[in-house]
């Protein structure tokens, strides 16, 4: 499927899903807190991007694809604001929730012993609730900055702000969660546990 | 940095980020690290924001467990084209809802300046409005059918009549206006119905007439039918031929006291015609309502001295029958003259036959007498249905066409059919129309905004 962008080059729609479309669902699923939507609105993102690729001006395709993800996951978080939902089904790669047995698929590796795995799903999911907590601006800047490893300049790109506000809202969002982290007590990692 | 803090002032959270982020240049660097190194709030804080990030970036990548490519399976199947999603933002909302409250405003203030309707203002307006028009047609026959105010507009209307004394003024007054010849020449329009429902009106009508007929003539002349009763109480011929003189006097008196009832009456309905076109639809029913008094008053005096002639007619005969000698004699004979005289009287002589033609045309042949006969054809059934309730005079009163319709009886146009009251009502139409839109837009905007809140 070939698309061509407002300069005039081509390239291939599908080697760019397969390229961004795992950076794309941890945005969404990070942002949604739920992987069925966060699938549906990655599904519908490349759609989109698909459909608009022409409107692409070529300079930055990740922090545009990201772009679009971001809207479509505000558009989702609105919707389910206006209409809430109930979810049913657990998170994929999440043993601790109730009802669902471990497959053989999600053995955890030998790598790490079983108590190890379980102080890091804890921890994980309570750093994703502490930042369910944020704003979503103040959620998507960390998410672009710290975890997808995005620049300011990218973050403002995908974000559609300027390079002050990212700065402000990665601030912002990382004092925010620094303060919720620090309520976790012993949860965290011994590396991580502030001697007051 | 000072002892105890002094003089000192912590680093921001966001030079802190920025220091570990690694976007300072290298002077503010190190002052930072100066900072961090003597200032141990300041570390705790770098130190915590160092664990977010460190948390964040450590966060495991989950693995999609589909795949997202596209193929042209995949596009979605629709049967009509796809509509593109126009937002509109807030303020389009309330711009709209402002420019159409400012148009609402102008079109109101236009309307209050009067220059939709020329010459009527919105209080007019509302007076002429279908409603009120209606209400005024509904609300006149009403004040019409009161006996009460249909006396006194026949007293107006007779009073002046009466003062009408000299052959001068009565010429005057026998002047018909082109309007009221117009409405003697134009078909007559027989309203048997409506007049035999008003029976007992016109007969008060026709009674009003007659006493005031009577003022006019003078007092001194005794009535035809008191001569008629002292001739029959004579016994002699002599006393007979006596009463036949006076008859004949008093048939003379008659004929022209008809005249000038008659000149009168057409004065009045003169009057009445000319008021009809000054004053409202209220007059002209007066007016309409004096002509018919006016003919049958004419009728009326007629048909009295026609029976008077048939009964002198019959006196005469019954002295000749008595005593042939006396009539015999050419002193004591019919009375030709008067005969004569009363027959012209009673075909109203050229001088105020004017007057009375406007009335009788419809009635009687023109230049002709009125016989019994034709008075019979007229009063026949076949003219005006009779009914028992109704006497001689109500059927004289039914029988007289009333030349032009009245305007009374024909509903007057609707208010809608003028052309300025259309522009008002169509520009009353746009104003309600642009208040609703307006209020409309205020809501959604309003409604918008509360979304977006949310």
């Amino acid at each position: 499927m070939l698309v061509q962008d407002r300069r005039g080059e081509s390239s291939c729609f599908n080697c760019v899903i397969e390229h961004h479309q795992t950076r794309a669902f941890n945005l969404a699923s990070r942002m949604l807190g739920d992987w069925a939507l966060a699938e549906d609105a990655v599904q519908d993102a490349f759609l989109s991007g698909y459909r608009s690729f022409h409107q692409f001006r070529g300079d930055n395709l990740a922090a545009w694809l990201m772009r679009i993800v971001a809207n479509r996951c505000r558009d989702m978080l609105r919707s389910r604001r206006r209409n809430p939902t109930v979810r049913v089904d657990p998170n994929p790669g999440d043993p601790d929730e109730a009802g669902t047995a471990p497959s053989a698929l999600d053995l955890p590796s030998t790598l790490e012993s079983p108590e190890d795995h379980v102080e890091r799903s804890e921890l994980n999911r309570a750093i994703q609730t502490a930042l369910n907590t944020l704003s979503q601006d103040q959620r998507l800047a960390l998410l672009l900055v710290d975890v997808q490893g995005f620049s300011y300049e990218d973050a403002g790109l995908s974000m559609n702000c300027s390079l002050g506000t990212v700065k402000s809202r990665v601030s912002r969002g990382r004092k925010a969660l620094a303060n919720r982290l620090r309520n976790l007590g012993e949860l965290l990692p011994a590396q991580f546990r502030q001697e007051t | 940095m000072g002892i105890f803090g002094l003089g000192h002032k912590h680093l921001s959270a966001g030079t802190l980020n920025e220091y570990l982020d690694d976007r300072l240049p290298a002077g503010a660097r190190g002052r930072v690290q100066q900072v961090v190194a003597g200032c141990p709030d300041c570390g705790l804080e770098l130190e915590a924001l160092r664990q977010a990030r460190l948390l964040l970036r450590q966060l495991p990548k989950i693995t999609p467990r589909r795949s997202f490519l596209i193929s042209p399976s995949n596009e979605p199947v629709t049967a009509f084209p796809a509509i593109p999603r126009v937002r509109v933002p807030q303020w389009a909302y309330a711009g709209t809802a402002s420019l159409a409250a400012l148009v609402l405003t102008l079109m109101v203030v236009v309307d209050a300046t009067g220059l939709v309707a020329p010459g009527r203002t919105i209080e007019q307006a509302s007076d002429e409005s279908p409603a009120s028009s209606r209400l005024q047609q509904e609300s006149s026959p009403v004040m019409m059918d009161s006996p009460a105010i249909e006396s006194a507009a026949l007293t107006e209307s007779v009073e002046p009549a009466s003062t009408v004394s000299t052959a001068a003024e009565i010429s005057e007054a026998t002047r018909l206006p082109d309007e009221s010849r117009q409405m003697a020449d134009s078909p007559p329009l027989t309203q048997s119905v409506e007049v035999e429902e008003s029976g007992p009106t016109a007969a008060e009508i026709l009674a009003v007439t007659r006493s005031s007929d009577e003022s006019i003539r003078a007092g001194d002349s005794p009535a035809p039918t008191e001569s008629v009763e002292s001739a029959e109480a004579v016994s002699t011929a002599a006393e007979i031929s006596e009463a036949a003189r006076s008859r004949d006097k008093s048939l003379a008196t008659t004929a022209s006291s008809t005249a000038m009832a008659a000149a009168q009456a057409e004065s009045v309905r003169a009057r009445s015609i000319e008021a009809t076109h000054k004053e409202a639809a209220v007059d002209k029913e007066v007016a309409v309502e004096l002509t018919v008094e006016a003919a049958s008053l004419t009728r009326a005096e007629r048909s009295e001295s026609d029976s008077m002639a048939a009964t002198e007619s019959e006196a005469a005969e019954a002295s000749m029958e008595a005593q042939p000698d006396t009539i015999a004699s050419p002193t004591v004979g019919p009375p030709d003259g008067a005969l004569e005289q009363q027959a012209k009287a009673a075909a109203a002589p050229e001088g105020l036959s004017s007057a009375t033609d406007g009335i009788d045309a419809p009635l009687e042949p023109p230049g002709g007498a009125q016989t019994a006969a034709e008075a019979a054809e007229l009063d026949s059934p076949g003219h005006v249905p009779e009914t028992p309730e109704a006497g001689p005079e109500s059927k004289h009163a039914a029988a007289v066409d009333l030349g032009p319709p009245s305007q009374e009886a024909v509903p007057p146009p609707a208010d809608a059919a003028n052309p300025s009251s259309r522009a008002l009502l169509l520009w009353r139409g746009l104003e309600g129309a642009t208040a609703v839109l307006a209020l409309a837009l205020t809501a959604v905007w309003i409604w918008k905004r509360r979304e977006a809140r949310r």
